[in-house]
């Protein structure tokens, strides 16, 4: 299983660094680490372990439906979040 | 609305990271009224709450040169102190007043503003720039970072006073793209210290002057002196043992990560190295 490292930082805002495996096309384990805000902090882990297993289409949704929630997010976006995987994802499958 | 100033400073970079955390429920929780405390401490690397010790600092490094590495319980980056750091952190209940709320944003924005106004003071030409950002002609002299609680919200930041920031790229991995959007060639060259702009040391108790009466004047408060009450010193005793100075809080972000045991053997190797 390889796992890359990716870094996405929107402009103006904070870092994302995703940490992703895959396993045949799906999540098999990811972290999204960086200096972002993001209250409450607890979602970040909810959100990784939410991902396990999913196919990438799958992942993209949960990001917005599981950061949609009452979540304060400064520093970045959802769609930030959803644009760090994607490009994490086809990194890794290069 | 008196407010305290709490002027305590371990040598134990641990220590002090939980001293604020303990000041800020002992606020939160109604113990002790809004607080404002400075401290410093020697050559820390402090990491944010999201971030991954193994991509952002150089431990080896960090172990030869006994650099001490801690998570703070915040968000943001990591930033590298010294005793030419001053670290300035607010505990305030939201009954205390108006102005804060659970906008971390609009909390930075308050905090931001009154520390440019303190440098202002002292005169630098200093503004706060969103999101987190305090600088002075375009160079970034202090960061802050933030959370919000039930009854209280909590602001903290370091100032860039004396500090000797070639440190920084030394101990810290810093992406290139941190700073290059920001239009600089190094990260070195978008920092400042006072004592680069002023020519000369600058005295740590003038700044921390300034920015008691930059509060003070817009806040509407006023600062008496305080100790840690025996409450918080136990409670920060209780922070240190338990968390900042355990693996589970270092590598906190690291059971979801697919590098998982390679990067907890680095972090196991570095605490115990840092401890002898």
């Amino acid at each position: 299983m390889r796992t890359i490292t990716h870094v996405y930082k929107p402009k103006d805002g904070k870092m994302i660094r995703v940490i992703l495996a895959l396993d045949n096309g799906k999540i098999s384990k990811v972290v999204f680490a960086g200096d972002f805000f993001i209250d409450p902090p607890e979602k970040i882990k909810e959100l990784e372990n939410t991902l396990n297993g999913k196919g990438i289409e799958e992942a993209l949704h949960l990001i917005e439906t599981l950061l949609g929630e009452k979540v304060n997010l400064i520093g970045c976006s959802i769609e930030d979040f959803k644009k760090a995987l994607h490009e994490a994802y086809t990194k890794s499958r290069a | 609305m008196k407010w305290r100033i709490v002027r305590v400073s371990s040598e134990n970079p641990f220590m002090n990271l939980a001293i604020e955390e303990a000041i800020l429920i002992a606020v939160d929780r109604g113990v002790v009224p809004s607080t404002l405390r400075f401290w410093v401490h020697d050559r820390t690397v402090v990491i944010g709450r999201f971030q991954c010790p193994v991509e952002e600092v150089d431990l080896e490094k960090c172990v030869k040169d006994k650099v001490y590495v801690v998570r703070r319980h915040t968000g943001g980056g990591a930033v590298y102190h010294d005793r030419g750091n001053l670290n300035y952190a607010l505990s305030i209940s939201k009954g205390s007043s108006r102005v804060f709320g659970n906008s971390i944003l609009g909390n930075f924005k308050v905090v931001g503003e009154c520390i440019a106004d303190a440098l202002r003071m002292l005169g630098y030409n200093a503004n706060f720039r969103p999101i987190n950002d305090i600088e002075i002609e375009g160079r970034k002299v202090s960061g802050m970072a933030a959370s919000v609680h039930k009854s209280a919200v909590f602001v903290h930041g370091c100032l860039l006073v004396n500090t000797d920031v070639s440190n920084l790229t030394k101990y810290l991995r810093i992406p290139k793209v941190k700073y290059v959007t920001k239009g600089v060639k190094s990260a070195v060259k978008r920092v400042v210290t006072l004592h680069e702009l002023k020519g000369s040391p600058v005295e740590m108790r003038e700044v921390e002057d300034a920015i008691a009466e930059a509060f003070s004047h817009k806040l509407g408060v006023s600062f008496k002196e305080s100790d840690l009450t025996e409450y918080e010193i136990k409670l920060a005793e209780k922070l240190y043992m338990e968390k900042y100075t355990t693996l589970e809080w270092m590598a906190h972000i690291c059971p979801e990560c697919p590098r998982y045991s390679e990067d907890i053997e680095k972090l196991k190797a570095y605490l115990e190295a840092i401890r002898k």
